[in-house]
């Protein structure tokens, strides 16, 4: 039997400090599961209350019953007929059957089964308590919790993300005993490491909140969260700024800087929001480098005024309740003083270098490990912006070319510098910062600046044709290395990003409209590595098959994310993935038109025909002359008429239109089908419709394979 | 006005001893850490248990400044400890030993955050935290999983404390250089010279066909040692590999694709002398099994 009980259930694993990325999902884990035991169980299926701290993970159930409800089985022995004889006497076959149940032959009853009726017995287990269920369930839940890096220590015998200290298990105020890394339970738990007592007793599972509260511990995450969030938009205010948004993150909603505070919330028992100073001088530094700084090794939030500048002010989060000898703030201070005195001279060192001139250190510097150095990157990459600005250009598009080329010859120049060096988050934007600094023209400084562009699915785009480019160029080298080393990123493993990498070039090329061929394109960025690279693993042809596909199914997912229907996504794609721009136009044009009247039949008709030529081989080509049927020359004639009118509206991609056009041929094909005979005993007569058919397969398909689209319904076959 | 650099160190090693620690003298062989020193690779390796406390000049080429840079350093004084097996109340011992030299943990925000800590030359890995105090790191904490490319077990707890940052944290001093070391004298007036001429060295002068040449020599002599059974001595022909590799590439010397291959090499010597150690001791019987040092007086 299932359902509430009205008794809580409180679990709590006391640890070192827990890595702090590691904290939520870790406590999402073992609530789930729990809560799954004690269903599966029959105890409940109450929600759990989730607690996570860096020292803590714990999970407090509601609404668990005491225990199970006995269960009634029947055991089923050998066929009546086989257990008594003809005197009616119970046969060796009853007997043995007893003696493995334990009863006594006389105890046999007869039991109806599937197979007839049967000797057996009933028996009744017995319901068992939560606490028992949750002793053996406890170290089994706990040790299947997945963590990203898990340690031995002391003895080495246990393994855990960090060294376990107390376990407390307790069924409203009773103890559940049961052990795990060598720790047994109890119902003590420990308070914050300052503030706190070091051993808390609790008297019930559900005091657990509000004793760790009294001892300098907010065991909740949102809660604390929400308390750093307030303090902090407190704390902005009386500086007179607002959290800044650092560069290469985005923010969400209230917070501008979401990724710090979910970081900060995991890092503190009881949070303190401290305010604190530098010398105004170093705001002459770039905020870049500043913001970085601040937030890289710090994680200080850094402000801005309103007018958008940085102010001389950080935030601070610290795990304490109170600072009132003002020893944190100074501290804090001071820590932060030499980290921008370490940036100013960073800053200066690489100042004394033009960033054109730091490109010979390039070749001591890896790109991958397989695929040689930054130097050899640089080659290829300048080679692979030739056919990319032609086909922007193509596009209409027009980038400076002189601006990428500069842009491509000093694009990795900044990975040497000290500022790099110390922030690895700010490669390309030094590079941006620097050439500006040394005069170089805008379009090359911004181009630099927003090459690894975008970061993230939601990242913005490089804001020029230039950078767009660099970017494109960029990425297409290294998914052509990575291919060509044989790795194809799945979705559990990618360790170079190649999936964002490739889902960044297709969203450049569609947002900026940029049509050219992946075929072409890939292929250039292949050869750059011909015959330089000694541990290549497949062959050209091989890896651009293989890269081919792998863009496939990241324009499939991009456009199911930006709302398309898968169906029209595929249809689109499955007649012809090379172009992404105009693969997403074919996309857009199919998703919007399939739900027009007649849709429907012409994807059918269209099916229809790749069936009838699926296995024919490709014939003569179509005569007018040898069409003899009034249908078929209709037919024909529309098909005349489609094909004039497509070739206007395919130029202009106009894929609406275009499919309006092909949709005029339903209404022939119909009757085609209705009164012709496809395969005409004439073999002539016969290759000729199919070569008709043929051609309107191909008219159709230069907009999408429609087919993919038919309706499920048994159709007549020619 | 907090402690001085010497004081400082004396008092580190003063609390250790306290907690049962063997109190060691640097080694004189060139390390980049104080976790290459013979007395933590070779007794973090199998069962045998073992307390050892202290400092380790650490020399690393690339840091190197030419005096100029505040707070980077060719070379620093890690101060190191290694307690076998790391105890229950490994952290509070810790943060105990803070009070050390003068600092009041309830006055101050001091956390363990997430940091791990790799050694491919040595084949030797950990999981821990850098330990903040007001947001600025005072220790590197370790649990040892892997040394010398060997499992380990019992763990052993590595505590790295950067002396010279504490020293200047304590003292609100914003330059090195300026910092107090004792006997009236600043950490400039004792090693800013050293710190200049081996930035020179390192960067600009070093005789790069010689100290390849002395790579292959000291390499091969290690493992013809290895060979005779002699262990520690070709351990200390790993650890000249290791610092000579080191200013090879702080003298850019070293190719992206040379670079692996020569970290390989002096692992291949370091994980063969863990073995050879860990062979040598098992043979012995693992005397230290019988005689465990008495752990925490306190």
């Amino acid at each position: 039997m299932s359902g509430a009980g009205r008794h809580q259930v409180l679990l709590e694993i006391g640890t070192e400090e827990i890595p702090a990325r590691m904290v939520q999902a870790a406590v999402e884990e073992l609530g789930r599961t729990l809560v799954e035991v004690l269903s599966k169980a029959g105890l409940g299926s109450a929600s759990p209350r989730l607690f996570a701290t860096p020292r803590r993970l714990a999970v407090l159930l509601d609404g668990v019953a005491s225990r199970q409800a006995d269960q009634e089985t029947e055991i089923s022995g050998p066929p009546v007929a086989a257990a008594y004889d003809a005197q009616g006497k119970p046969t060796r076959a009853a007997e043995g059957f007893a003696r493995a149940q334990g009863v006594a032959v006389s105890d046999l009853k007869r039991v109806r089964t599937p197979k007839g009726e049967c000797v057996g017995l009933r028996r009744t287990i017995a319901g068992r308590s939560a606490v028992q269920v949750l002793a053996d369930a406890i170290p089994v839940v706990v040790g299947g919790l997945y963590f990203p890096k898990t340690m031995r220590w002391g003895s080495g015998e246990h393994r855990f993300v960090r060294p376990v200290h107390s376990v407390v298990a307790l069924f409203d105020g009773e103890v559940v005993g049961t052990r795990f890394a060598g720790v047994a339970s109890g119902r003590a738990t420990f308070g914050h490491r300052v503030a706190g007592r070091e051993r808390i007793e609790l008297a019930l599972a559900r005091d657990y909140p509000e004793a760790l509260r009294a001892n300098g511990v907010l065991a909740d995450a949102v809660e604390r969260r929400a308390k750093i969030a307030r303090q902090l938009a407190a704390a902005a205010r009386a500086a007179g700024g607002a959290i800044a948004t650092p560069p290469g993150t985005t923010p969400s909603g209230a917070d501008a800087d979401p990724e710090l505070l979910d970081e900060v919330t995991e890092m503190v028992e009881w949070p303190l929001v401290i305010t604190g100073e530098f010398d105004v001088r170093f705001l002459e530094l770039p905020a870049e480098i500043l913001l970085t700084s601040m937030r890289h090794h710090q994680k200080y939030f850094a402000l801005r005024a309103p007018d958008g500048t940085l102010l001389n002010r950080f935030l601070s989060v610290a795990n304490v309740a109170q600072d009132p000898k003002g020893a944190i703030r100074r501290g804090n201070e001071w820590v932060l003083k030499a980290r921008l005195a370490d940036a100013r001279f960073f800053f200066d060192e690489d100042r004394k270098h033009t960033l054109g001139s730091l490109g010979d250190a390039l070749d001591r510097v890896a790109f991958h490990e397989k695929l040689g150095s930054y130097a050899d990157k640089r080659r290829r990459v300048e080679t692979l912006a030739g056919p990319l600005l032609q086909a922007f250009a193509a596009s209409g598009v027009r980038p400076d070319a002189d601006a990428v080329r500069v842009a491509a010859g000093v694009a990795k120049n900044d990975l040497v510098t000290h500022v790099v060096k110390e922030f690895p988050e700010l490669q390309g934007i030094v590079g941006g910062l620097y050439a500006r600094a040394d005069g170089l023209p805008a379009a090359v400084a911004d181009a630099l600046y927003d090459q690894y562009l975008p970061r993230s699915q939601d990242d913005a785009l490089p804001r020029t044709a230039e950078g767009a480019v660099l970017s494109l160029a960029d990425r297409l080298d290294t998914q052509a290395g990575i291919f060509l080393l044989g790795i194809v990123p799945t979705g559990s493993r990618d360790p170079y990003g190649i999936r964002r990498s490739v889902q960044g070039a297709c969203r450049i090329l569609i947002e900026r409209r940029v049509s050219l061929s992946l075929q072409g394109i890939c292929g250039a960025a292949l050869r750059g590595y011909s015959g330089r690279l000694p541990e290549q693993a497949v062959s050209e042809e091989s890896a651009r098959a293989a890269l081919l596909e792998f863009w496939t199914g990241r324009q499939e997912f991009l456009a199911i994310e930006a709302g398309l229907r898968p169906e029209s996504v595929r249809a689109a794609l499955g007649a012809g993935p090379d172009d992404p721009y105009d693969a997403r136009r074919r996309m857009e044009a199919v998703d919007a038109f399939r739900d027009e009247a007649g849709f429907a039949d012409l994807a059918s008709a269209h099916k229809r025909i790749k069936n009838i030529l699926q296995g024919q081989e490709a014939g003569t080509p179509f005569e007018t002359a040898r069409l003899s049927d009034e249908a078929e020359r209709r037919l024909a004639k529309r098909v005349d008429s489609v094909r004039a009118g497509l070739e206007g509206a395919l130029a202009a991609r106009e894929y609406a239109r275009a499919l309006a056009a092909i949709a005029t041929l339903r209404e022939p094909l119909d009757r085609f089908f209705t009164e012709v005979m496809v395969m005409a005993e004439d073999r002539a007569v016969r290759a000729n419709r199919l070569a008709l058919l043929r051609e309107i397969a191909t008219l159709i398909t230069q907009v999408a394979d429609v087919s993919l689209i038919a309706p499920a319904r048994p159709g007549k076959e020619a | 006005m907090g402690l001085n650099f010497q004081e400082l160190i004396l008092r580190l090693q003063e609390f250790w001893a306290g907690q049962g620690a063997v109190i060691q003298q640097p080694y004189d062989v060139e390390v980049g850490a104080g976790t290459m020193h013979p007395d933590t690779f070779f007794r973090v390796l199998g069962p045998e248990p073992w307390r050892t406390a202290y400092c380790s000049p650490s020399r690393r080429p690339v840091d190197g400044r030419y005096g100029q840079n505040p707070f980077r350093l060719y070379r620093h004084y890690q101060f190191q400890v290694i307690l076998k097996p790391s105890p229950p109340d490994v952290q509070e011992i810790y943060l105990r030993s803070l009070g050390a030299f003068g600092i009041d943990p309830r006055e101050h925000d001091i956390r363990f955050e997430e940091d791990n800590w790799e050694s491919p030359t040595l084949g030797a890995a950990g999981v821990g935290w850098q330990v903040m105090m007001d947001g600025m790191e005072i220790s590197q904490f370790t649990y040892f999983q892997q040394a010398g490319g060997l499992e380990l077990s019992p763990i052993a707890a590595e505590i790295t404390y950067g002396s010279e940052r504490i020293c200047m944290f304590l003292n609100g001093v914003d330059n090195v250089y300026d910092l107090a070391w004792g006997g009236g004298l600043t950490y400039g007036d004792v090693r800013l010279e050293e710190e200049i001429e081996f930035s020179r060295h390192n960067f600009e002068a070093a005789d790069v066909v010689l100290l390849e040449r002395v790579f292959q020599q000291y390499e091969a002599e290690g493992h013809r040692l290895l060979g005779l059974g002699i262990v520690t001595p070709a351990y200390d022909c790993a650890l000249r590999c290791s610092h000579t590799f080191n200013v090879l590439e702080a003298r850019g010397a070293i190719s992206v694709t040379e670079r692996t291959g020569y970290i390989q090499r002096v692992r291949r010597l370091a994980v063969a002398c863990a073995k050879a150690y860990l062979a040598q001791r098992e043979a012995k019987g693992f005397p230290l099994l019988r005689r465990a040092p008495s752990p925490a007086a306190s």
